[in-house]
């Protein structure tokens, strides 16, 4: 398995989505082009909190990574955010990784 | 090589203060012939009685403090001082399951519908998680491939399997109007989906050990309880109780059929245990703990909090509950309604907190805070029970709650802000209690006895000697030898085995050293603590 900590952001990216068309896969979804870094998961992919729960799970596990300090990406001034595009995610996990 | 065989059916909240009723009145005919042939007395669950803690000590044979699962959420302390909830799961249990321990020596297992088992740990068997919702359960399924098969069932929707959590919150938060009948049939069509399930593998890949949780009694018996316990029945019930009643009553009936197929399906051959992880009993007051808290300078509401919906546990979504605690300037709170516990934050960098030196001053006049607090309406003490988890002079597993409380009327907290401390609810409801139950029957269980109570932590121990798998010495619980055929006792001499392998990897573990846990001991025995 490759070295998480020299992965690109490009690589960082297809893992990400590749994370999130395998867990959607059974959702019915219609995504004009695919998920893509532009993609937002509550707005496109109607994700709601468990949903959230689950796509840190899948991460850490793609990743061989536990314990990623999520709740860095998902709170902000003490309040949750609203929404997260995938290249939030993307730009979050390349910056962890390296350090984690 | 053939090997015995056991089954375990985990009846979630079951209790005999209801079940005894339901069998002497006809409602569950299969149960009651099943205990007669067999032997049965209650099972006393986890210090708090709650799914999570009680069903992983069931099937690792270990405390909460060891496997580390204490509620379904654990809090995380944030560099700036506020509070993050984590959802636990599979990876986060520190201790071996019986599923693990029987790969190890040669067995198969199946195991269904437990709490905690996503992402689903690779055993030699099959292994679906529960509490999973319909989105994920492909996710929560071993081996790959397991779920594409289900699909394809002819006559079977895969998503009766699921849990939604939005309906599932509502066993503490209530219904709404003309939810009810709907509620009553989600709950038996989930249960009826496991049993069928688990007969499939049963009859398609027989392994040495199947286990299987219905989780429906616990989901009626919350919202329910008025319409089931015989001793809160109206004199002259309306048209709708009795309607939510007889349905109720069909719930069960349909509950025993399941069993039914289920040990029909095992065979004769086939030792079967019957359990649950707590028992059930009714609450009849609201305890708002972080108001109780915030009134003694523990917790600060934010300006922005309202007071909580009447009856309400918690708010409709956790985070909206977390904004509403200003948490640089509070230093105890509790986290969740079914964890019934205070958390109390430790001082770190620049993070608000009570210093380590602190700490043992602090945690014990709380403690006695919260036993001298008496029910202003008529005087009487509301906190029945505080234990100081971390007070105990024994390792633990972090998160562990600084304080687990037991409340007078057995029920949850409530975590919401509130004008009033203590408010009585407007109708009984169904809350857990510390007694659940155990009914086994087979060919090495003895028959038709009653016997004292067993521990959970005996459970796995029990399936294991069934096995004919060395009890691993690490377990804490023993082999129930008064449950068994003593005439087979004598055949089968119970093998004690190696330690269990560890699970998770430590997080951060505290554990006190032989000097701070003397100072510890004899502190608390000058206050008078100890004897």
């Amino acid at each position: 398995m490759t070295s998480t900590a020299t992965l690109s952001k490009a690589d960082v990216e297809s893992r990400v989505i590749a994370v999130l068309n395998d867990m959607t896969a059974d959702w019915d979804l219609e995504i004009n082009g695919g998920i893509g870094p532009n993609v937002r998961l509550m707005r496109d992919l109607f994700f709601e909190s468990i949903d959230v729960v689950q796509l840190v799970v899948s991460l850490e596990q793609n990743l061989n990574c536990k314990g990623i300090p999520f709740e860095r990406l998902f709170m902000r001034d003490g309040d949750y955010v609203e929404d997260l595009q995938v290249s939030e995610i993307v730009e979050f996990l390349h910056a962890q990784i390296g350090t984690h | 090589m053939n090997y015995d065989k056991a089954l375990m059916i985990g009846l979630d909240g079951a209790t005999f203060a209801l079940l005894k009723p339901l069998m002497g009145n006809g409602v569950m005919p299969f149960l009651r012939r099943f205990m007669q042939e067999g032997v049965h007395g209650d099972l006393l669950s986890t210090r708090n009685p709650l799914t999570p803690p009680a069903w992983i000590s069931m099937i690792t044979g270990r405390s909460p403090h060891v496997h580390g699962i204490y509620d379904f959420l654990r809090p995380a302390t944030l560099e700036d001082g506020s509070v993050f909830l984590k959802v636990n799961d599979s990876r986060y249990i520190r201790s071996e399951t019986i599923w693990s321990i029987a790969q190890r020596n040669g067995r198969r297992a199946t195991s269904l519908n437990f709490y905690g088992m996503s992402p689903p740990p690779p055993i030699d068997g099959y292994l679906i998680s529960g509490f999973v919702p319909w989105k994920h359960l492909r996710h929560a399924m071993h081996p790959t491939g397991l779920f594409d098969t289900i699909k394809q069932m002819p006559d079977f929707d895969y998503k009766n399997l699921a849990m939604d959590i939005g309906e599932e919150k509502k066993c503490v938060q209530g219904l709404l109007e003309g939810e009810h009948e709907d509620w009553i049939k989600l709950q038996s069509d989930r249960d009826t989906a496991w049993t069928q399930i688990c007969c499939r593998l049963m009859e398609s890949d027989r392994t040495d050990l199947t286990a299987v949780v219905l989780d429906g009694p616990d989901k009626i018996q919350h919202l329910f309880w008025r319409f089931v316990d015989p001793v809160l029945q109206p004199p002259d019930p309306d048209p709708w109780f009795t309607r939510i009643r007889d349905l109720c009553l069909g719930f069960y009936r349909q509950l025993d059929a399941n069993i039914e197929r289920l040990a029909g399906e095992a065979g004769p051959d086939t030792d079967v245990i019957l359990t649950s992880d707590h028992g059930f009993g009714a609450t009849t007051e609201v305890v708002y703990i972080n108001e109780w808290l915030a009134r003694h300078g523990y917790l600060r509401w934010r300006d922005s909090a309202e007071h909580g919906e009447t009856g309400k546990l918690t708010a409709d979504h956790m985070k909206e509950h977390l904004g509403m605690v200003d948490w640089r300037n509070s230093v105890a709170y509790c986290p969740t309604p079914s964890s019934n516990a205070i958390y109390i934050k430790r001082a770190s960098g620049s993070s608000p907190g009570v210093k380590e030196s602190e700490y043992l001053t602090f945690c014990l006049k709380l403690r006695q805070q919260l036993l001298d607090y008496r029910d202003p309406a008529n005087g009487e003490p509301v906190f029945v029970g505080v234990d100081a988890n971390k007070l105990e002079g024994t390792p633990y597993v972090e998160p562990s709650p600084d304080i687990t409380l037991r409340l007078r009327d057995g029920g949850f907290v409530s975590i919401l802000k509130s004008t009033d401390i203590v408010v009585p609810r407007k109708h009984p409801d169904g809350t857990h209690r510390p007694n659940g139950i155990f009914i086994a029957r087979g060919p090495r269980i003895r028959r038709g006895a009653e016997i004292k109570a067993l521990n959970l932590l005996d459970i796995a121990p029990l399936l294991l000697h069934l096995l004919g798998i060395p009890v691993p010495g690490d377990l804490e619980g023993r082999v129930p030898v008064e449950a068994l055929d003593e005439r087979l006792l004598g055949q089968k001499s119970i093998k004690r085995g190696n330690a269990t392998v560890a699970a998770a990897a430590a997080d951060n573990d505290r554990q006190p050293t032989p000097e701070q846990r003397e100072a510890l001991l004899r502190q608390l025995r000058l206050l008078g603590y100890m004897e």
